[in-house]
């Protein structure tokens, strides 16, 4: 069973060879994962991640395998399967390419080849802590004469396997306060950074070839918050003005693009800018642990909160339980789990 | 303006608010207050299902300030309804002015555009007060006339206009929005410029202050105005939705907002008596909550419950009244389908009815019960010690 196969979203999606539905995570969607201290989410990014790569892979096996098929039916299968794969964007805000990059060797992905595909683009949210040592390597060489630098070993230059975007500029930091210029500081305001939050989706989803699909996944949307904000309403109200304009472009591009965002639940004393953020998405999947306490087969629950297209109302779907293993998730309904 | 609050039926129900017309017609700001739980979304459909196909008998034109939704819902909307045309002032997908379109209203080309949309759309960056109702005049000025007849503006949502804006800014909105009236604005705009003229004329060095008197508010509930002189108000009325559960520590937003309506409409989830009851008429969806203030100044609660018809899937809805006194026909009675007579004969009845109960005191019809108190019954006046032979 599939995260989404009980939402009955699948119905006008492509179809397989059997006739099947293609599972895959459905476009033009908002989808707010929401999880707790007790019940982490992040495996649900990975999860993501996971059965973008595998879908794209498949693709581009079947592709090869069908030179025994004749040319009409080739024809019909290479159209209905290009819109099973897609690519990512992954904005990191709770964790560091280094981890995204572990587990997805463990789950059977590597970041570096899908990336060299151009399925994976990987933004980083958090500072780069290294950044400091190349800049100090270069005063010291600057200061003793000498132009070319031998290179960093690799442990100083961090984690970069392939070429990632920053959000933060360290470098700003670090002149803004020799150079005493308003402008510099700006470029650190929440507003700006949104700004090129969203230039960057947009750019990484222009990239990639029609009918194929992008994600864009927000790894820890509470982070956000924490930015410098000029907004007299607060930073809250800034994330939302962004994730409108988000909503927008996926409502204009909606057979072609998709957005996850992880959120903290609990990290708020007062639930608006969780309701907020539950207003605005078209699916809200909230992560909890099972009512009845802990259990060896199941990991715990995931309930959701549907937006109907046609009538705008908000229901709420049965509840779905999970196991995560080794390399996988199991989504079962409740009371199903055997053994 | 008296404040008792009467329960009355049927005469202030959800589709009487909004099928009155004329002298009758309620103004000001409605308030349509839901939350997650209790989405007010069907009610909404239904208003429009009577106010946007221009076939309904109960045809409005319909002016959308939108805060909350994307504009591909409302081209749905419209499609939905044989492409009817409404007008949407959006506030909601370039805030931050990203789109480089600022004030599109303003440049001319954009609005003959904007026109041959259906649904008509008009972009917006600045959502504070002074600028939506610059913006509604700018609207006003540039559609067709059929538009102008006795408009409703809806605001969608109001919530987030608050959180955006503040609450005074808002209220400010809704005061203005109230009282607005297009006509006036023209007239004191020609003023102003009179009197810019003369004062040009007449004092050139000095500088004086102005005194901009745009649109002058009158403060008070709806109901003490109509006791003064009625102005000509350009909206017919004012259609807020309030999202409750983006206030929950802000007690005062909806205080407020629902002092200032003149009717305020509650969706609240259903009681776990009704929720759980196995004999009710209808599959429930919530309850719906009408505090009316009509003009005389008495204030009208009214507690009714909504249900989707499954046959014509439109909302209907039942008054709490009907519901109580259908509950109280269906008791049903124990004495039947018994395989032993337990009913009495009217010979029985009467028997019965005559039987003098012990311990009644009937008096002057008195029928107080004398209660005996085992413990100090036994009153022996006899020694208990008599029989003793010391």
């Amino acid at each position: 069973m599939d995260l989404f196969s009980h939402l009955n979203w699948y119905s006008g999606d492509f179809m397989n060879e059997d006739g099947e539905p293609i599972k895959s995570i459905p476009s033009g969607k908002l989808i707010l994962v929401s999880d707790t201290l007790e019940s982490e989410g992040s495996f649900l990014i990975h999860y993501f991640l996971q059965s973008i790569f595998k879908a794209t892979s498949t693709n581009n096996s079947s592709n090869s395998n069908s030179s025994s098929i004749t040319q009409q039916q080739q024809q019909q299968t290479s159209n209905n399967v290009v819109g099973g794969g897609g690519g990512a964007c992954l904005l990191g805000l709770n964790q560091s390419l280094y981890n995204y990059f572990n587990v997805g060797r463990k789950l059977g992905y590597n970041l570096t080849t899908e990336h060299n595909k151009g399925n994976f683009t990987f933004i980083n949210g958090l500072s780069t802590p290294y950044r400091w040592i190349i800049e100090q390597r270069l005063q010291q060489l600057e200061d003793q004469g000498i132009d070319e630098e031998p290179p960093l070993d690799s442990i100083s230059q961090g984690f970069n396997p392939f070429p990632t975007i920053h959000l933060i500029d360290n470098k700003n930091i670090s002149s803004s306060s020799s150079s005493s210029g308003k402008n510099k500081n700006n470029n650190n305001e929440l507003k700006d950074i949104l700004f090129k939050i969203y230039n960057e989706f947009i750019n990484d989803h222009k990239k990639r070839l029609k009918n194929n699909k992008t994600l864009f996944i927000i790894d820890g949307l509470n982070l956000l918050e924490s930015h410098y904000s000029t907004n007299p309403s607060g930073s809250n109200m800034d994330i939302i003005n962004f994730l409108q304009y988000c909503h927008n472009y996926i409502k204009e591009n909606s057979t072609t693009c998709s957005m996850v965002i992880l959120y903290h639940s609990d990290c708020d004393e007062d639930s608006k800018f969780f309701n907020l953020l539950q207003y605005e998405s078209d699916l809200t999947i909230n992560i909890t642990g099972l009512k009845s306490g802990y259990s060896k087969d199941i990991d715990g629950q995931l309930n959701f909160i549907q937006k109907d297209e046609k009538n705008n109302t908000f229901s709420r779907v049965n509840p779905i339980h999970y196991q995560a293993l080794d390399n996988s998730i199991r989504f079962f309904s409740m009371g199903s789990r055997i053994q | 303006m008296s404040s008792t609050i009467v329960t009355s039926i049927g005469s202030n129900s959800f589709t009487k608010v909004f099928s009155s017309s004329g002298s009758d017609a309620v103004g000001g700001l409605i308030l349509l207050e839901d939350s997650l739980e209790s989405s007010s979304q069907h009610l909404l459909n239904h208003l429009y299902s009577l106010w946007l196909p221009t076939i309904s008998k109960q045809h409005r034109n319909i002016w959308i300030l939108n805060f909350s939704s994307t504009i591909s819902e409302y081209k749905q909307l419209s499609k939905k309804y044989n492409n009817c045309n409404f007008i949407v002032i959006d506030y909601y997908s370039d805030s931050f002015g990203w789109n480089n379109n600022n004030n599109i209203i303003n440049s001319n080309e954009n609005i003959t555009e904007n026109l041959q949309q259906i649904p008509m759309i008009f972009k917006s960056v600045k959502h504070d007060s002074t600028s939506i109702i610059k913006d509604i005049q700018n609207v006003y000025n540039c559609v067709p006339n059929k538009f102008k007849e006795n408009p409703i503006i809806l605001i969608n949502s109001i919530s987030t206009l608050i959180l955006k804006s503040g609450l005074s800014d808002t209220c400010n909105l809704i005061r203005s929005l109230t009282n607005y009236n297009f006509n006036k604005v023209k007239q004191d705009k020609e003023k102003q410029e009179k009197e810019k003229e003369k004062e040009q004329q007449q004092e050139q060095q000095d500088k004086k202050k102005k005194i901009e008197k745009i649109n002058k508010i009158e403060t008070g509930i709806e109901g003490s105005v109509s006791n003064r002189i009625k102005m000509e108000k350009s909206f017919s009325c004012i259609f807020a939705i309030l999202h409750t559960d983006l206030h929950e520590y802000e007690q005062s937003v909806q205080k407020q907002l629902q002092y200032i309506s003149s009717v305020s409409i509650q969706v609240t989830p259903l009681s776990a008596k009704l929720k759980y009851s196995e004999s009710l008429p209808h599959p429930y969806e919530s309850t719906i909550t009408l505090i009316t203030k009509k003009r005389s100044g008495r204030v009208v609660r009214n507690v009714e419950y909504y249900y989707i018809n499954n046959v014509t899937g439109k909302v209907e809805f039942d008054s709490a009244e009907s519901l109580q006194s259908k509950q109280e026909e269906q008791e049903p009675d124990p004495t039947q389908n018994l395989s032993f007579n337990l009913k009495l004969t009217e010979d029985e009845k009467q028997a019965r009815d005559s039987v003098v109960l012990p311990y009644r005191h009937q008096g002057n019809n008195e029928q107080t019960l004398l209660i005996e108190d085992p413990d100090d019954e036994d009153f022996d006046d006899e020694d208990p010690d008599d029989d003793l032979d010391i």
